[in-house]
Order: structure tokens, then sequence, then C-alpha cells
């Protein structure tokens, strides 16, 4: 008997067979299993679930392994015999004897790893974000950079464990510790170091080959806290200075509703002055978007139209004609969008990784701002025509 | 350096923020992750995670929560599954085929059904089971997979269109039909 079809709508197919109803898992779900629930997500929160690159702060999914393998015989040898990392519990220093930096310099100074790399042509062109148990030095000889990071000691174990998805992991040891080595390419090498105090580091270049990077590798030795505070570059915002720059940055820029400086003031941070500044109008004009987006679902118009304006302006924003950052050309980009009432949610832009996965980048509105809430999305393929 | 009041303020506030934002939704994410993933064990592992990003940009957590997690979610998942399949290097079983539909008791054609599915990408799957399942709208729904509401639109007809097709080739019985779901494209279409 031949059986009759019919037009089925899909949708009441699947909804039929909805494995779970969010009514009756809620009803499930006691206050113990909540609050343990609850404590298991706090914890984890506290644990990065993977190192976030610089530049790359807010992502969602910053780069997952890459899935290389290769069969490094265990070569990476110690060449260094160091007494100490030198930190700030192991120096007991006060500040007393560097009366050039205050006291906040200093402590932040001794809260971390003092290493410097001994090659003259090597200078520091990036130091950001020193908190007390992290932070991020970026060294160049003007052709090649070489990047430290140092993070809290706890989060050592979950490192060690992400890098190990990196490549084969070398053990060895460098200044008197024990260092694993990991092999993104065969120009680019990454080793961290185990933890002293607390923080561990982690070190990384991309400098053509093993052999070079093993000589800057080889070349870091630590220095005292004025060494250390005398190689930063000019352009460094100081913590004691870091509060009242900001409110000067702020000077002259219209402040979105319920705009708070308070996260961008802290205190116990060393920033590079144009990456503040560039934070400084990314918070600014991402709280603007948002507040247009919220002027739109309510239909406040006036409102929606004050947030274009005040973003519109930043031309004129007295950080972005002080640090003429390309960065700041962005802005204009979303203003179009705003005032044409179609913000660009979608990717900003494509990855494809070395184990042939495709990324979808975005929503491009937000990296077009340096706005939190960003996301890596794993996708077919490259749109036709290519990303 | 200790905290000025003001920042401790300021974080005590997003870490209220956050336990409401937890409180609110946790059931209707683990939800979404059960309906993803295999088993419940894993599913509550993906809903903490979830939490765990929120909890690291809680600053970020918006009026409405719920599509901004899905978001989260949704990426979470995918990781659990790429974990799964490393996990199962040698398994004889398809990706994601123990997520479509399991656990959920099957309907008598669900068979039909699952098979109709599984011939859709993994894209139009989710379009289907965001609208379907997690009962979002499209503008909700584009907001997950961070598209617009008219691509999201376009994205689900095509997805809704095909499954229909394939259902239809599987012979569905008229009779095991379920009623007629809403349908979020209807207002604007």
């Amino acid at each position: 008997m031949s059986r009759k079809r019919q037009k089925v709508d899909p949708l009441a197919a699947m909804a039929a067979s909805n494995p779970v109803s969010v009514v009756a898992l809620a009803a499930e779900i006691g206050e113990p299993e909540m609050v343990a629930a609850q404590a298991r997500a706090l914890e984890l929160g506290r644990i990065p679930s993977q190192p976030i690159p610089p530049g790359d702060r807010f992502a969602v999914e910053p780069a997952r392994s890459r899935g290389v393998t290769f069969g490094l015989t265990f070569g990476f040898a110690a060449v260094f015999v160091f007494t100490a990392l030198l930190l700030g519990s192991s120096l007991g220093g006060s500040g007393a004897g560097h009366p050039e930096f205050a006291a906040a310099a200093i402590r932040v100074a001794e809260a971390n790893p003092r290493l410097l790399l001994t090659d003259p042509d090597w200078k520091i062109v990036r130091a950001d974000e020193f908190e007390p148990d992290e932070g991020e030095l970026v060294f160049s000889n003007g052709e090649n950079h070489f990047d430290m990071h140092w993070y809290p000691a706890s989060l050592y174990g979950v490192y060690l464990h992400d890098r190990a998805e990196v490549s084969t992991s070398e053990r060895g040891e460098l200044l008197g510790q024990s260092a694993t080595t990991v092999e993104y390419s065969p120009e680019e090498y990454a080793t961290m170091l185990a933890p002293q105090g607390n923080v561990f580091i982690e070190l990384r270049g991309r400098l053509g080959s093993r052999s070079a990077y093993e000589e800057i590798l080889h070349s870091l030795q630590p220095v005292d806290v004025g060494t250390w505070l005398g190689a930063m570059p000019a352009a460094t915002v100081r913590p004691q200075d870091r509060s009242p720059e900001v409110d000067r940055m702020l000077r002259g820029i219209p402040l979105p509703p319920g705009f708070d400086p308070a996260v961008l003031q802290s205190e116990s941070s060393i920033s590079d002055r144009s990456s503040l500044a560039v934070k400084v109008g990314n918070a600014v004009a991402c709280g603007w978007v948002s507040s247009w987006i919220a002027a739109r679902r309510s239909g406040d118009e006036p409102g929606a139209e004050r947030a274009i304006e005040a973003i519109a302006g930043a031309p004129d924003w007295p950080i972005v004609l002080e640090t003429k950052s390309p960065w700041f050309s962005n802005y204009a980009t979303v203003v179009r969008q705003l005032r044409a009432g179609r913000l660009d949610r979608g990717p900003a832009g494509y990855e494809v990784r070395e184990d042939g996965r495709t990324f979808g980048v975005g929503p491009a509105w937000k990296l077009a701002l340096g706005c939190g809430g960003t996301w890596h999305r794993e996708v077919d393929g490259l749109p036709e025509g290519g990303p | 350096m200790p905290p000025t009041d003001d920042q401790t303020r300021g974080r005590t506030g997003l870490d209220h923020r956050f336990e409401i934002c937890f409180r609110d939704n946790y059931a209707a994410v683990l939800a979404f992750t059960v309906r993803r993933l295999p088993d419940r064990a894993t599913a509550e592992d993906a809903a903490s995670e979830t939490f765990a990003v929120a909890w690291r940009r809680r600053e970020f957590i918006p009026e409405e929560p719920l599509p901004w997690l899905y978001g989260i979610a949704l990426r979470v998942v995918a990781n659990q599954r790429r974990s799964g399949r490393r996990r199962r290097r040698l398994g004889d079983r398809l990706e994601g085929e123990a997520g479509l539909w399991a656990p959920a008791p099957e309907p008598v054609d669900a068979l039909h059904r699952r098979d109709a599915f599984g011939r859709l990408s993994e894209d139009e799957r989710e379009v289907l089971r965001l609208v379907a399942w997690d009962g979002l709208d499209t503008r909700e729904g584009a907001s997950v997979l961070g598209c617009s509401t008219a691509a999201f639109r376009v994205r689900l007809h095509r997805a809704r269109r095909k499954l229909a097709k394939h259902l239809e080739a599987t012979g569905h019985s008229p009779d095991e039909s379920p009623k007629r779901a809403p349908d979020p494209t209807e207002e604007a279409l």
C-alpha cells in the first residue's frame, strides 16, 4: 500500500522531539546543585582556558591547539646556571635606594620577574598591563620581537597542559629553572619556566630558527629594580601616573551613560601610553554603541542619535589628536553603520588554522572598536570569493 | 596594592550581577547544552564552562543575557564535541551523532527525523535547534550566531525547506505529524 505523503512542518517535528524542557530541568535542580554549579563555574572562571595573546585580551576563544606534532629529540640543554629569578619575595627590597622611582612603581617591579635581554641590540618596546602576578614585555632588535609574559603560579599546570597540545614538549633547564619548550613552527618557539614565587614565566619568539631562538633565550639575565624600571620605554605609564593619566585622557570626550572609568584606572598596572589611550577610547566608544543599541531597542531615537554623534566626534577627541593612532580610524566605519541603522554583527574576518579548520571572527563592530565579547566561531569554510 | 573603595564597589556590583545572571539562566543554559551533547555530565561541564566565561566577562553581561550566554555555550559545545572526537579517535560514531537528538525519548517517527536531520549541515541543524528547541526568535538567534536577522531568516528558511524535503523523502506519516509549531519568521516574512 502506498503511503500518502504530506507537507511536514519541520519546526513542529523538531519541537516535538525537544530533548529537554527548561521548566522540567529547573524543577529538577535543587538549591545544593545550584550552589555547587555556581561554585564550579567560578572556580573555572578564575582559570583561563587559554593564555590570551597580547592584543587579544577580550577574545572569547583564543587560538586553540595547533595540533602539530613533531619528534624532536631532547636537545634543549641548560646553558645558564642561575641563582634565582629575583622575584619580589626573594629580593625583600622596599624600594629604598631608588629615589627616582615612586613607591608604586617599585612595588610593581618587586612583584614581577625582572629579566632583561643582555644583547644591547634588544630593547623593550612595549611594557603593558603589569599586575603583581601578570604582565608582558616585548623586546625588539628592530627586526624581530621576543615576548616575555608572566602569569600567576597557580595557573602553571593549566598552561602546561594547554601547551602540550601545541607540540611534543621538551623539558630542560633555563636560568636554573625547569623549562618546557614547545614548537609552534620551525621558526617559532615558546618556553615556560616552572613557577618561582607567585608567578611563572613564558617566553616566546619567532626568530626564524631554533638556534636563533635559543641564542636570545639564553641572553636573559636578572637585573635589579632600578635597572629594570630604567629599561622601560619612555611611553610607559607607571602605576602612580595611571589614574590621573586616564582622567586626563578622558577630558574633552563625551562619556556614555553609566560610564565608569574605575577599571581603566587600576593603579597597579604599568601600561604603554599609546595602548592605554586606545583602551580609553575603545571603552568610551563601546559604551556609546551599547547605548545606541539600548536606545534603538527602547525606541529612544534622540538617545540613539546622541550616541552616533558622540562617536562621530572621535576625530576631535584629544587622545585621538595626540596619539594619531590609526586604530581610531575604525570608529568611522562603525559610525557609518550606525547612521545606516545596520550594525555589522557578522564576522570581521576568517582565520584558517593549521589543521584546516576555519573560524569566523566577530562580531565585526566589536572587533572594530576593541570591545569585549568577541567570538571565534568555526565555520564550514571560507565564503565564496574569499574572506 | 589593595583595590580602592570605588573599585571594590564596582567589583561587588559585577559579582552580584553575575550571580543574578547565573540563577536566572542556569537551567536554560544547561538545557541548551543537554540538547547538544551526548550525556548529562558532559552537558553540566559545558554549562559550567559557559558561566565561567560569563564570569570572566561579567562586566559585559547584557540586559538580556540569554542569547549572549547561548552564544558562549555554542562555542563551548563545539569544543566539547572536538574533545569528544579526539577521545574517540578510533571510534565508529559519526561526528556529533549522539548530540543530535539523544537523550530525549524519541517519538514514533524520530528515526525518520534523525535521518533527515542528519542530512543537513551542522550550520543548518544549529539554526533549527535554536528556533525549535531553544525557543529563540530570529533576532535572538541571529545574535547567538553573530549574523544579521535577515541572514538568520534566510538560513532558517533554507534549513527548514531542506529538512521538510528530507522528511517527506522518508515517508513521514500524516498521523504522526505533531501540531504546527510557532514560526518565528512569520511576522517578518
